[in-house]
């Protein structure tokens, strides 16, 4: 048949078209395991810091993250006990009660000798639980930070505010223009609640100070304190009054938190203005521009008084292990060199706790400006919720607080359960 | 005419081929002459090749290029036919029906300019080719103004849901199985169309490597707002065209059509290697496309081993996956009476038989029992 052969050949090319490739068996090497709350990019970010040098060390690390951290942390350590050989804690909180409890392993004195020389000892102090160095701050991030389209608010007519009384007539203000002033998204699964805590702790330490603020998250100050009654009063009246925050309190508490920025960018803006930590660069779209005239910019949420500085309110993950073997503590020593957060720094979200970085090569232009606030801090406090033991902090303190803002429970009733949980 | 001449460029081309020396005719090789089994084989082919096209088959083909008065009126003919099998798979897509979409199909006309456009580049006919062209542009055009005007008009069905029907969906993953397909019909197309006796076997060339309903789809998905699938039923149209004329244009040349000048039979080769340089250009998104799908099969895979493995009492009710140069999304809806725990380990399951980074997202419905008495 003339032609046939033509035409089986032309078939078998079409069909030749689809093939694959082999893959290399890896070879066995150590594994660690390595648990934190880091997800999506944020993950990819974490591990581009321990990836290459893993590899060179023969080591197979492995890092999962949950949105369900705490939670999830508990339950391997505390109740089936096979906990990860190393976690990423940002509650110190959390890292005393499981060192008590006999889970955590101290810092090796190898590990300590890598430590002394990228860590001021006053910061290692956050990793030290009754004299002992069981961990040490791989990640920090100033929390106090109000982001702004710089744009937004020169078509209102304002600038940064200096001072509180400031803010409050700027946001009657933006009211009185027919936009939000503010965004605000607390749920966070098992954690929903935590945003809000953070406002009410920026409150605390700005009406009462940060001696108060302390003594309030060690336990001496109680929750019925008139002047802790009074931050979560002015943070209803500043944030939470009708029209004063996008979609009301009930889209507050349904709104991710990682989402909660998203009115930030829509035109005409959904709100102008939005408290978050550092890190909530991350979560914004890729590639904006920081400065004042560029596409995003943050201010410090102001202190009371004029002319004070404003006091800054801050968070940190730690490392800890609870494994001893040798390959866990030489992961453990590669986290506390400044190269672990080095990609990290270069794409925004990461703040080192370290002394040894050089700021402008280091960081991206948002990571510096956020270094600069922390280092620049007259007064820092640690964020009062991750610094309380786990079972008022990360738990019933953000329910609390949750249920309080839909109005299913009053200050009374919040303050009432968090006290007699915490104990005389 | 020479057919010496014409022989002699394609045995230039074979001879190496040959176990002995260059044989001195086609039509009568030598008889002593030793041959190797490749030797016959490329023997006989040559021999076929050389072969000059009979009247009815050149009448046949001449068919395709309407000349005088009769352009215009093939042109009206065309137009119309394009319209109606538009409106009729457009309907047929937005009715998720593949009976009318198979119906659509018989009465599209855009086999014809694309079999004119093989014919007329095996031909060295550029004029020909250059109207052939414009009549499948013309339709091209056509096709997808009709799928647009019909779902701006009669989508209202499907707006707004999160689905696409399954017809218009079915067009919007073109893969290496297309590709393959649009040859072997372009092939059968190519060998039917100078055999006037096999021509009652073209329509199933028309089912096979459907024109008109990618065409559609792609008006549809653009009017609907769903650029990325409107860029996919496009991809497909262009493969099915690209290999079509590709494999086509090769059927003709080995049924004997030539170009009937000599300069341009040396044009031959590279203007048959043109068509297929188009098929290479759509094969590389193809390409793209089946290993992100096969990937996305072998995610789906590694996923519900995994749940059976991390719970065999849960059920999966939703699975959507995407891998990525082998990064790996999961969103999970899964249901079961126990309460879910341990799912950074189903992760880390997915992950180790993955072997890539993957993000989870899974709900979990706890089934509740309740059972009550009341006397």
């Amino acid at each position: 048949m003339r032609g046939l052969a033509a035409a089986v050949v032309l078939i078998i090319g079409a069909t030749v078209l689809a093939s694959c490739g082999g893959d290399d068996e890896p070879a066995t090497r150590e594994v660690v395991r390595i648990f934190g709350p880091y997800r999506n990019e944020e993950a990819s970010l974490f591990m581009a810091g321990v990836t290459e040098w893993a590899d060179a060390a023969g080591i197979d690390v492995r890092y999962t993250g949950s949105a369900n951290f705490v939670v999830d942390l508990e339950y391997q350590v505390e109740e089936i006990l096979s906990p990860p050989d190393i976690a990423m804690v940002p509650q110190p909180g959390l890292v005393q009660q499981m060192f008590r409890n006999g889970h955590i392993v101290p810092v090796s004195d190898n590990s300590a000798e890598i430590l002394a020389q990228n860590y001021d000892d006053v910061v290692l102090d956050l990793g030290r639980v009754d004299d002992t160095l069981v961990g040490f701050p791989y990640r920090a991030a100033p929390k106090s930070l109000v982001w702004y389209r710089p744009e937004v608010l020169t078509d209102l007519g304002l600038t940064p505010p200096d001072t509180f009384a400031d803010l409050e007539s700027q946001i009657a203000l933006i009211q009185g223009q027919g936009l939000t002033p503010w965004c605000l998204g607390i749920e966070a699964q098992l954690a929903t609640g935590w945003p809000a805590t953070d406002w009410v702790e920026d409150l605390i330490v700005r009406q009462a100070g940060p001696d108060v603020y302390n003594d309030w998250v060690a336990g001496i100050v109680p929750f019925s304190d008139e002047r802790i009654a009074s931050a979560f009063s002015a943070f209803r009246a500043l944030v939470l009054e009708p029209g004063r925050v996008t979609g009301g309190v009930s889209k507050v508490v349904s709104t991710s938190t990682q989402m909660a920025d998203d009115p930030l960018f829509t035109d005409p803006p959904g709100c102008v203005f939005y408290k978050q930590a550092s890190v909530a660069y991350s979560w914004m779209p890729s590639g904006l521009e920081l400065g004042p005239t560029d596409d995003i910019n943050f201010f410090l949420l102001p202190g009371t008084e004029a002319g004070m500085p404003a006091p800054i309110v801050a968070g940190a993950d730690l490392a800890v292990a609870f494994n001893d073997r040798p390959e866990v503590a030489s992961v453990l020593g590669h986290l506390a060199t400044a190269e672990a957060g080095r990609t990290w720094a270069q794409e925004g979200s990461y703040v080192s706790p370290r002394n040894n970085v050089d700021m402008a090569s280091y960081y991206s232009p948002v990571d510096q400006a956020a270094a600069e606030v922390l280092l620049g801090a007259d007064v820092l406090v640690f964020d009062g919720s991750d610094a309380m033991p786990p079972e008022i902090g990360t738990t019933l303190f953000w329910t609390q607080i949750t249920g309080w803002i839909t109005g299913r429970i009053s200050y009374e009733e919040l303050a009432q359960a968090l006290d007699e949980a915490r104990g005389p | 005419m020479l057919p010496g001449e014409d022989r002699r460029y394609i045995r230039g081309f074979y001879d190496g081929l040959l176990a002995g020396p260059p044989v001195s005719t086609v039509r009568d090789p030598a008889p002593e002459l030793e041959l190797t089994a490749i030797g016959r084989f490329v023997h006989h082919f040559r021999d076929s090749l050389g072969r000059e096209p009979d009247e009815d088959a050149l009448a046949a083909v001449q068919e395709l290029f309407p000349t005088g008065p009769a352009r215009i009126e093939f042109l009206w003919r065309f137009s119309s036919l394009i319209v109606l099998s538009s409106s009729i798979a457009a309907f047929g897509l937005l009715a998720d029906s593949s009976a009318v979409v198979i119906g659509a199909m018989l009465v599209a006309p855009l086999m014809t300019p694309i079999l004119a456009t093989a014919a007329a580049t095996v031909r060295a006919e550029n004029r020909e080719l250059l109207i052939a062209l414009f009549v499948v542009a013309l339709g091209t055009i056509l096709a997808i103004l009709v799928g647009f005007l019909t779902s701006a008009i009669a989508s209202d069905a499907v707006r707004g849901t999160t689905a696409l029907p399954g017809e218009v969906e079915a067009r919007t993953f073109p893969g290496l199985l297309d590709l393959g397909i649009a040859v072997s019909a372009g092939a059968a197309a190519g060998y039917i169309l100078p055999r006037r006796s096999a021509t009652s076997a073209l329509p199933g060339v028309g089912i096979a490597v459907a024109l008109v309903p990618p065409l559609v789809a792609v008006g549809i998905t653009y009017e609907l707002g769903a650029r990325a699938e409107s860029q996919n039923a496009l991809l497909l149209y262009m493969t099915n065209l690209a290999a079509i004329v590709f494999a086509a244009s090769v059927m003709l040349v080995f049924s004997g059509f030539r170009p009937r000048q000599e300069v341009s039979r040396r044009m031959l080769m590279a203007r048959v290697l043109v068509t297929l340089a188009a098929v290479a250009v759509v094969a590389v998104p193809l390409t793209l496309h089946t290993r992100s799908t096969v990937e996305d099969t072998r995610l789906r895979r590694t996923v519900a081993n995994a749940i059976t493995e991390w719970d065999p009492t849960a059920r999966v009710i939703e699975l959507t996956v995407d891998a990525d140069n082998g990064e790996a999304t999961v969103n999970l809806l899964v249901a079961g009476p126990n309460e879910p725990r341990e799912v950074w380990i189903l992760a880390e399951r997915i992950h180790n038989e993955f072997d890539g980074p993957i993000d989870l997202d899974m709900q979990f419905q706890q089934d509740l029992r309740f059972r009550v008495s009341a006397r």
